[in-house]
């Protein structure tokens, strides 16, 4: 492994960058796509090997499998945002953006309806750390599976991995009023990690 | 005896002796080792390694090069975009960088259970050299 120096206070200052940019813009964006109210918790962040994946214990144990969107952002630092819930989460997250009452299996527009919701997700997010931290970035094309947590961890930690084989992982967890679950998994390299400190 | 695992866009790679009845898996994670060391831990992350690794594993316990054969499960495309335009394609490039070594080394691959979309669990039988294979899709294979 070769590793920097992310020490427990760049993790906190980190912890600290994630939580005023979803608080501020993504739980909000959150809250006028599905018209609900949204409450959301910030999980620790944490400094690992891709080998130690079974570290970032899932959210929503509750669910098998999940629905996953992930998107890779690219340019001042390259970060992986995984948004995930459980499956049936994620039909009625769906139905309720395709203004329907229920979603018997993911359709085309299903998959497209939460893929946009991933770009809406992370829009507001990177906007907010681009006006916060001076940090710019844009969005790959969102991807969208469903699958088993490890299976869709797997990928983004691969994508951000590769070059240094750790990864720097913050987390949120979002509740809607109307009790659907999503949580949002950054991932980013120790050099990313790096650079958005210095830019704080 | 059993050696299992579960990979999405990672593969599992068994090596065996079928008349030794040695065999060994890896669980690679990426094709190429990038890092400094000649073999970062865990041994098994990257594919070049894992190989080399895993042949002078299975060589010290009694296998012969010669009699070496493969079986390999993973490499899916877990995430698909609209229009199916694969950007995320570790799982192949996994793959193909086994094909290349086992290549290199003259060690056929016997069978396969590569691509598609979803995550796999993946079991071994080092006496009957069978590979059983969990999908959610396709329910129980063996290879």
């Amino acid at each position: 492994m070769q590793t920097l120096a992310v020490t427990e206070n760049d993790l906190n200052r980190l912890t600290e960058i994630f939580s005023k940019c979803v608080s501020t813009s993504t739980a909000q964006a959150l809250g006028t796509l599905l018209g609900e109210s949204i409450q959301h918790h910030i999980g620790k962040t944490e400094f690992l090997d891709i080998t130690q994946l079974d570290q970032l214990t899932p959210a929503f144990s509750d669910g098998t499998n999940m629905s996953a969107i992930y998107l890779k952002q690219t340019g001042d630092i390259d970060v992986g945002v995984l948004y995930y819930m459980p499956e049936k989460d994620g039909k009625k997250f769906a139905a309720k953006l395709l203004g329907k009452t229920r979603l018997d299996s993911f359709t085309k527009l299903s998959k497209s309806s939460l893929s946009e919701t991933g770009n809406i997700l992370s829009g507001s997010f990177f906007n907010a750390l681009a006006n916060d931290q001076g940090c710019k970035t844009s969005a790959d094309i969102p991807g969208f599976a469903v699958d088993s947590f490890m299976s869709i961890l797997e990928i983004p930690a691969m994508e951000i991995g590769i070059q240094t084989q750790s990864l720097v992982a913050c987390s949120a967890e979002f509740f809607s009023s109307s009790g659907l679950k999503l949580r949002m998994l950054m991932i980013l390299d120790p050099n990313s990690a790096k650079k958005l400190l210095e830019k704080h | 005896m059993t050696l299992q695992t579960f990979v999405g866009s990672c593969v599992a790679i068994c090596l065996y002796d079928n008349v030794a009845k040695v065999a060994g898996m890896a669980h690679v994670m990426l094709p190429k080792n990038n890092t400094t060391e000649q073999v970062p831990k865990p041994e098994g992350k990257f594919v070049d390694v894992a190989i080399k690794v895993l042949l002078d594993k299975l060589t010290a316990n009694g296998a012969m090069r010669t009699r070496l054969k493969a079986k390999m499960a993973g490499g899916a495309s877990v995430f698909q975009t609209e229009g199916n335009k694969n950007v995320f394609n570790i799982g192949t490039r996994n793959v193909d960088a086994i094909r290349a070594i086992l290549g290199e080394n003259k060690i056929p691959i016997v069978s396969e259970d590569v691509g598609e979309k979803g995550g796999r669990w993946v079991i071994f039988d080092v006496v009957s050299q069978v590979m059983t294979i969990k999908d959610r899709a396709k329910g129980v294979t063996t290879i």
